[in-house]
């Protein structure tokens, strides 16, 4: 079933409409979340959340924007105000980092995830939002909630970092904890 | 900031060297130069080595919302809201209908008492014609006596003083009456 059919459903309060879209987004979500937030039980909460508030506001949805551009924009907030929590419960740690078993468990392959936790969060938002989830750049600014241009100079950064860091990470010149 | 300038300020702008003064000239130079927009856009369609590496993770199923059961009647709390909001029209109408009726039914009944009123008092004929002519008026009301009654009364008003007024022809006659007066005095 196709975004707007379930979205018609899930208007009417039908389950099977919520049912639809939590399959063709959960997974994108969760894997962005998972990366934004470097634990899967806070990717878990956010993503629970996300679709949560979702589908509490589907009625207001217009279809101005995708869904999944919607849902993006959720989720990302929600991942946002899941970090600033933990900074503040936690302001001397970063997020706490689930172990190698627990990521094994979930079949990361761990070199580009350990790159990207090297950056920021936007950063890695963006590379994955584009590259990974194939999302337009106009769509990508506007989850940021920055202009296009600005989008283009931070992926463009992001993009550059990564590849730096890709770079040594393979030639194993330097550890990561050297980076 | 020229085309130059601005790709080697990029190339050394890292996250240590990030600033948003920086962030800011940089983009105002994309917006305003299309050959710059252009090479950028086209170095940006190749995603960097490594990145495809990446995999889809799978959502766990715990992920869906357990409140969905309060979801379920997210269209049907919506028809109910659009019932209270009909409701609460309609309600508001009555009371604004009633309110008016009210009113009419009392001006009816004000009407009726003043009708009422006009029936219990002794008939009078609508027009009374009284007829007067100049004939009428009592012979002991002539011009003289109601001079002197309004000089006098208004002898310790502060009407202005009569003696300076002497040019005014219309006021003779108050002096002359006043001339008399002492002289019979």
């Amino acid at each position: 079933m196709n975004d707007e059919e379930a979205i018609k459903l899930a208007k009417q309060g039908r389950q099977e409409g919520f049912k639809n879209l939590f399959s063709n987004h959960a997974d994108f979500l969760f894997s962005n979340a998972f990366r934004i937030l470097g634990n899967k039980t806070l990717a878990e909460d956010a993503i629970q959340d996300t679709f949560s508030a979702a589908f509490k506001a589907i009625a207001s949805f217009k279809g101005e924007s995708k869904f999944r551009t919607w849902l993006y924009k959720i989720m990302y907030r929600n991942s946002l105000r899941i970090i600033k929590q933990n900074r503040e419960i936690n302001p001397n740690e970063l997020l706490p980092e689930d172990n190698e078993s627990e990521a094994n468990i979930i079949n990361t392959k761990l070199d580009v995830e350990k790159v990207l936790n090297l950056l920021d969060e936007r950063e890695r938002s963006i590379l994955i939002m584009v590259y990974h989830d194939d999302l337009p750049l106009k769509d990508v600014a506007e989850i940021l909630e920055i202009k296009e241009n600005n989008a283009k100079i931070v992926l463009y950064r992001a993009r550059k970092r990564f590849s730096e860091i890709w770079s040594k990470f393979n030639e194993k010149e330097v550890g990561t904890d050297e980076l | 900031m020229n085309c130059e300038e601005f790709r080697n300020r990029l190339n050394k702008t890292t996250q240590s060297s990030f600033s948003e003064q920086e962030d800011i000239a940089l983009e105002s130079h994309l917006n305003s130069c299309k050959a710059c927009n252009a090479w950028l856009d086209n170095l940006l369609i190749t995603p960097p080595a490594g990145i495809n590496n990446l995999s889809l993770l799978s959502a766990p199923q715990k992920c869906f919302p357990e409140s969905l059961t309060e979801n379920k009647n997210i269209a049907v709390s919506e028809d109910k809201s659009l019932l209270r909001t009909y409701l609460s029209g309609l309600k508001y109408g009555l009371v604004f209908g009633l309110s008016i009726i009210c009113g009419l039914v009392i001006v009816e009944l004000r009407n009726e008492s003043k009708q009422n009123v006009f029936d219990d008092s002794p008939q009078i004929p609508p027009f009374i014609v009284f007829e007067t002519s100049i004939k009428d008026i009592p012979s002991f009301i002539n011009e003289r006596s109601y001079a002197n009654q309004s000089f006098f009364e208004n002898e310790n008003s502060e009407m202005p003083d009569f003696y300076s007024l002497e040019s005014d022809k219309d006021l003779n006659f108050y002096k002359i009456n006043l001339e008399e007066e002492n002289y019979d005095g």
